[in-house]
């Protein structure tokens, strides 16, 4: 496949990965008042969303940042500082697979978004790693 | 003016550390959950779940910060200071965000954004001026 091949479908993975968290951003900070929202996110009622819903929609903008610094990253990878870019990408990476951890230990209901959410960053980091050190 | 940077940026993941502590360690404990907000046991419980969740994020955000710091001190200038700009900026962000999300979160906000505020201010006023 060799080192350009696979930082290129590295690049591809992450890039799905943030617009993935920017999903999750949407859902929870801009559109947590719908029930087939919430109800993603294993609450029962309308009035359980509304309890939850300041602790949403701060969480929400964590998962934005995630977002931006990956996209960043990528964005310097491709172009001027390769190894600056490489930093953002691999902490914004682990950030996202280590949260879909902690996801699946919360409720073992999360388990199919959290591999969705961490799956796609651990196989693009994987493939950054390969392309790093080919 | 960076080694006072570096302090501070110490104390601001010093206390995202906290923030995950009272999130997803401490959260049951009603002294905790009052401090966010929460206003009966029934609702704490409702937010357990992502009262936990949300605290890893802060401990993700400290970690970054000390391995930023560390790669900065051992010489590694342009990948550490990537992840202590990203990672304070995240902080300021994170705390902007809760001023926004309704009244009495300013003060909880001052609290979250000072530190890594003054940090990253310090970080750039040192680099601006040359320093390494």
């Amino acid at each position: 496949m060799g080192t350009i091949g696979s930082a290129i479908i590295g690049s591809v993975l992450i890039g799905a990965a943030a617009v993935v968290h920017l999903v999750f951003f949407a859902m929870e900070s801009m559109l947590w008042s719908s029930p087939g929202v919430w109800r993603r996110f294993g609450m029962s009622s309308q009035r359980d969303a509304d309890i939850v819903r300041p602790m949403a929609y701060n969480q929400g903008f964590y998962n934005l940042f995630l977002a931006g610094g990956s996209v960043v990253g990528l964005v310097l990878y491709w172009t001027t500082l390769r190894q600056v870019g490489f930093g953002l990408i691999f902490f914004c990476g682990v950030c996202m697979v280590l949260a879909s951890l902690v996801l699946v230990t919360t409720d073992r209901r999360f388990r199919g978004v959290a591999a969705l959410q961490g799956g796609l960053p651990l196989l693009g980091l994987i493939l950054f790693v390969v392309a790093d050190n080919l | 003016m960076i080694l006072l940077a570096t302090v501070v940026v110490t104390l601001a993941a010093a206390l995202h550390v906290v923030i995950f502590f009272m999130e997803s360690v401490a959260w049951t404990r009603p002294a905790v959950w009052r401090r966010f907000g929460v206003a009966s046991q029934q609702a704490a419980d409702t937010v357990r779940p992502m009262a936990y969740n949300q605290g890893f994020y802060n401990l993700f955000l400290a970690i970054g910060a000390v391995v930023g710091l560390i790669l900065y001190a051992v010489g590694q200038h342009p990948a550490g200071l990537a992840l202590i700009i990203f990672t304070t900026a995240s902080m300021i962000g994170a705390a902007v965000v809760l001023t926004t999300t309704g009244r009495g979160y300013l003060r909880p906000a001052i609290i979250q954004g000072i530190l890594p505020l003054i940090g990253l201010v310090l970080l750039v006023i040192g680099l601006v001026n040359g320093e390494r």
